[in-house]
């Protein structure tokens, strides 16, 4: 179980590691001039409104929401879509082929899933949560 | 040198030190950066108990959504600094006490009881076994869910609707 | 250095449930609240995957964290959008401040 781990950790190390030394390379090599343009928010676009520590309208609590509530749809379908082989197969696979015929159940069950789902996206688009008025 | 201990260690500290300044400290901000830590401490514990699809939904749901809620719920509100953290009703002395008694009995029951432990290994292909599971024996629960998720949405909706007041 | 155990786990899940019970008891901010109910929920998954790897075996620990997780998502979600109502209610989401149950 450990050894299987060890790519990630790899690819977690050289991450951090790559970023930080580019960051060590701008501080240490780079040359510095600051001017008032360049402590500008967006360097090269457009100027920022207002302090970004103040209050958002509340009209954008709903859209995360929305978020999180499709997010844990993606995290619930995904098992079904890895495993979608084995659960359309009547009987066990064998060698990848199905020769038991065709099982709709773990198809008819995730589309279910699906639907309930699809009334909450109808309910937040008819409340005009995603269009901006 | 045991290295899945030396992990483990790491982990748990990141998670309790997270879970500490979650409590302890007096910007709401700054607990919810220990919430951060605290959260992918425990998602590294879940990959060292060989769950790694729970590891990835605490990562994808919770960090990448409940947290961003939080987020978005102390900048709507922007009470970042607390004026004391203490609560009228219990006060600090109070809560320690409560932490203190809570986590030694918990402990020591963890310690101390007689677990019957499994000589199972543990499952290889979680994610394959947890699509069996989910559409299988725990099915009822799964479309459950999905009910549970559209009552959140629209409860939520209908709770936050109403537009900020401007400020008086 | 010792092997890890179940009681390993099942220790730092005590102090994370310590934890998250004092920042419910002793916190005034309502969303640091929230954030400690979350903190006890996560001890409490954190035992159930233990377990599962350790005591049941198999799969259906895992699959009970998976539930949690999803419920704590819409008990936030919830929990967070009556405190923004709160917050419209009386300018404050200090816990002892919210004490009306009527405008």
């Amino acid at each position: 179980m450990p050894s299987d781990y060890i790519a990630v950790t790899l690819v977690i190390l050289v991450g951090t590691v790559v970023a930080l030394q580019f960051w060590a390379l701008a501080k240490f090599v780079g040359e510095r001039r600051p001017s008032a343009a360049k402590d500008i928010a967006y360097e090269a676009g457009s100027d920022p409104v207002g302090d970004p520590r103040g209050r958002f309208p509340v009209r954008f609590y709903p859209l995360a929401i929305l978020f999180v509530v499709f997010d844990i749809e993606a995290a619930f379908l995904y098992p079904w879509a890895v495993d979608f082989r084995e659960l359309s197969c009547a009987g066990p696979l064998r060698a990848g082929i199905c020769a038991t015929g065709i099982s709709l159940l773990g198809f008819g069950a995730a589309l279910a899933f699906l639907v309930v789902l699809l009334v909450a996206l109808v309910y937040a688009w008819r409340k005009g949560v995603i269009g901006w008025e | 040198m045991n290295t899945q201990f030396a992990i483990f260690v790491f982990l748990a500290l990141a998670t309790l030190i997270g879970a500490a300044s979650v409590a302890l400290s007096r910007n709401i901000f700054w607990s919810a950066m220990g919430l951060l830590s605290c959260l992918v401490g425990v998602g590294g514990l879940y990959v060292m108990l060989s769950a790694d699809f729970v590891a990835i939904t605490q990562l994808l749901v919770y960090i990448g959504g409940v947290l961003v809620l939080i987020l978005f719920a102390i900048m709507l509100t922007s009470q970042i600094q607390e004026i004391s953290v203490s609560n009228r009703s219990v006060g600090l002395v109070g809560g320690y006490l409560i932490f203190f008694v809570v986590s030694t009995l918990l402990s020591f029951v963890a310690l101390w009881a007689p677990w019957r432990l499994t000589s199972k290994e543990p499952v290889a292909n979680t994610t394959v076994a947890l699509g069996d599971g989910l559409l299988g024996t725990w099915l009822l629960p799964f479309e459950i869910a999905s009910v549970l998720l559209v009552a959140t949405l629209v409860g939520a909706i209908v709770i936050a609707r109403k537009e900020v007041k401007s400020d008086s | 250095m010792p092997h890890l155990t179940l009681s390993h786990f099942l220790v730092v899940s005590a102090l994370l449930f310590g934890f998250g019970v004092l920042a419910v008891v002793t916190r005034r901010n309502a969303v640091a609240v929230l954030m400690g109910i979350e903190l006890i929920l996560n001890a409490a998954n954190l035992n159930l995957v233990a377990f599962g790897r350790y005591v049941a075996g198999g799969i259906s620990g895992q699959v009970f964290g998976l539930f949690v997780i999803v419920l704590a998502a819409a008990e936030a979600a919830v929990g967070l959008a009556i405190i923004l109502a709160i917050y419209q209610m009386v300018r404050n989401i200090d816990t002892s401040q919210a004490t009306t149950l009527k405008e």
